[in-house]
């Protein structure tokens, strides 16, 4: 089977702050691996044990995202992609329609894709709407928010954490899965895996290469624009 | 001219538009509805009409073009609620307190895509909404998605609903962005309060950052529809008035 997991990267929550006079929120350290996408990697490493799952990486954005790729390398990926564009950040609608092109792309060039991977969501506003949108793009069935994942051949077995509770649901492959915290709890990679995966190349996608049209991203209306950011009393 | 258009096949002769007509542009013809010369395409009518039978001719052009429409074509709202014969549960209870508030603010119908049984639609009609399009619940372990989102997304392209709201809970994170992935919009995270800007008719929300460290408020401009998730125990509930009059109807 073949797994591509999807990583973001995000404001370090522990160094962000907030101008009083432009209501805006800004970052003053370098950003990180989104945290919920940590046992994303840790369930890729495990299926690439289990199920000898072909592991596959992508993120979206600047050059610096370039290092959550690193990471997935330390985690044992076959392969890393990096989607470079510089979209709005509030307009998941363009993000997941980029993501879901560069999906089929990699599908073209290592073979069907039966499994994609992505967090339950980002420290900035905890949304994690992306996995479903881009699962709606390439029409695929999902399940979101999986704390424990079964694969029985052509199946998943999801455990799906609502509210406490659980429910059990049967996916068909090629299928979306978004990971629970409480799925696993991930690795650390050691300081040698994180050196060779300095080492491992990391192959680069552009946007125009997607084949997207121009009207794909309909600029000015879907995104989420922010008026103002403060801090409650 | 106008562009207003009645599916024969579809109407049952209710006269529901007739009577929402402020300038009497539709008559009865042998049992079906018929626009007249004089309708200047006000689209009452076509909100009105429960059965899907009214259209803008103009409108369906524009959809398959894309997005590209007016945010004028975008009337009413629609809340996603679930509950059973004992009534709505309490999460859906506040989202339809957050669009009855809305509706009142715009001055259009509050309707809702209800998940239960007729007891939950009743509930839904004394607490304030206009329209319930009411369904079974799907089988269980069948994926939300797959039984919902077509029939909840004909809905929302049929009637243009300007702002949809689901509450913050599972089953809407499974439905919401897909939706607003296949309409091309944006989708407000959970929102603790919602305001509506009453000339360009935009949705303000406030979100909650960084796990309620920060507060931000948002808007998507120009997107239709608007489509937010509504944060629990931030939208008092309306009071349940059996007296109040609304319709159910049966939806795919």
């Amino acid at each position: 089977m073949r797994v591509i997991v999807l990583l973001k990267q995000v404001p370090d929550p522990e160094q962000i702050g907030v101008s009083r006079t432009k209501g805006t929120l800004f970052e003053k350290g370098k950003r990180i691996l989104n945290p919920a996408d940590e046992h994303v990697l840790e369930l890729a490493a495990e299926l690439k044990s289990k199920e000898q799952a072909d592991f596959v990486a992508l993120a979206s954005g600047p050059e610096p995202v370039v290092e959550v790729l690193r990471r997935a390398y330390a985690f044992g990926a076959d392969q890393c992609y990096h989607l470079v564009e510089e979209l709005d950040e509030g307009d998941h609608f363009a993000k997941a329609r980029a993501l879901a092109g560069a999906i089929r792309l990699i599908a073209k060039e290592r073979g069907e894709v039966d499994l994609v991977l992505a967090g339950k969501g980002s420290p900035a506003w905890g949304a994690g709407q992306t996995g479903a949108r881009i699962a709606a793009e390439l029409e695929l069935p999902q399940a979101l928010w999986v704390a424990k994942l079964r694969v029985h051949g052509r199946e998943l077995e999801a455990t799906q954490l609502a509210g406490g509770e659980e429910q059990v649901r049967r996916v068909p492959m090629p299928a979306l899965v978004t990971v629970d915290p409480s799925a696993n709890k991930p690795r650390i990679p050691n300081a040698l895996l994180l050196m060779k995966a300095f080492k491992r190349e990391v192959k680069k996608l552009a946007l125009e290469e997607l084949g997207l049209t121009p009207v794909a991203f309909a600029a000015g209306t879907t995104q989420m624009r922010i008026v103002r950011t403060y801090a409650p009393d | 001219m106008h562009v207003t258009q009645i599916i024969s096949e579809k109407c049952t002769g209710c006269e529901d538009c007739v009577f929402v007509c402020t300038l009497k542009a539709i008559r009865m013809e042998g049992g079906k509805a018929v626009i007249l010369e004089h309708c200047t395409d006000c689209k009452d009518c076509w909100k009105r009409c429960g059965d899907g039978a009214i259209y803008s001719g103009e409108t369906s052009a524009a959809s398959a073009a894309g997005p590209q429409q007016s945010t004028e074509d975008w009337r009413g709202v629609l809340v996603w609620l679930e509950g059973d014969d004992s009534g709505l549960q309490p999460a859906s209870r506040e989202v339809l307190a957050a669009g009855r508030r809305l509706a009142d603010d715009l001055g259009v119908y509050l309707e809702a895509y209800l998940v239960g049984g007729s007891g939950a639609a009743r509930d839904a009609v004394s607490r304030g909404v206009d329209r319930v399009h009411q369904r079974a619940p799907a089988a269980p372990h069948t994926g939300l998605a797959s039984a919902y989102e077509s029939p909840l997304l004909g809905l929302i392209r049929q009637r243009q609903f300007e702002i949809v709201l689901f509450p913050d809970s599972l089953p809407s994170w499974e439905l919401a962005p897909r939706l607003a992935q296949r309409l091309q919009t944006a989708l407000y995270p959970p929102v603790s309060a919602l305001t509506v800007d009453f000339e360009t008719r935009e949705l303000l929300g406030t979100i909650h950052a960084y796990g309620g460290t920060y507060f931000s408020e948002v808007t998507t401009g120009g997107a239709r529809p608007q489509i937010a998730l509504v944060r629990g125990n931030a939208f008092p509930e309306t009071s349940a008035d059996p007296s109040r009059e609304g319709e159910i109807v049966q939806a795919a």
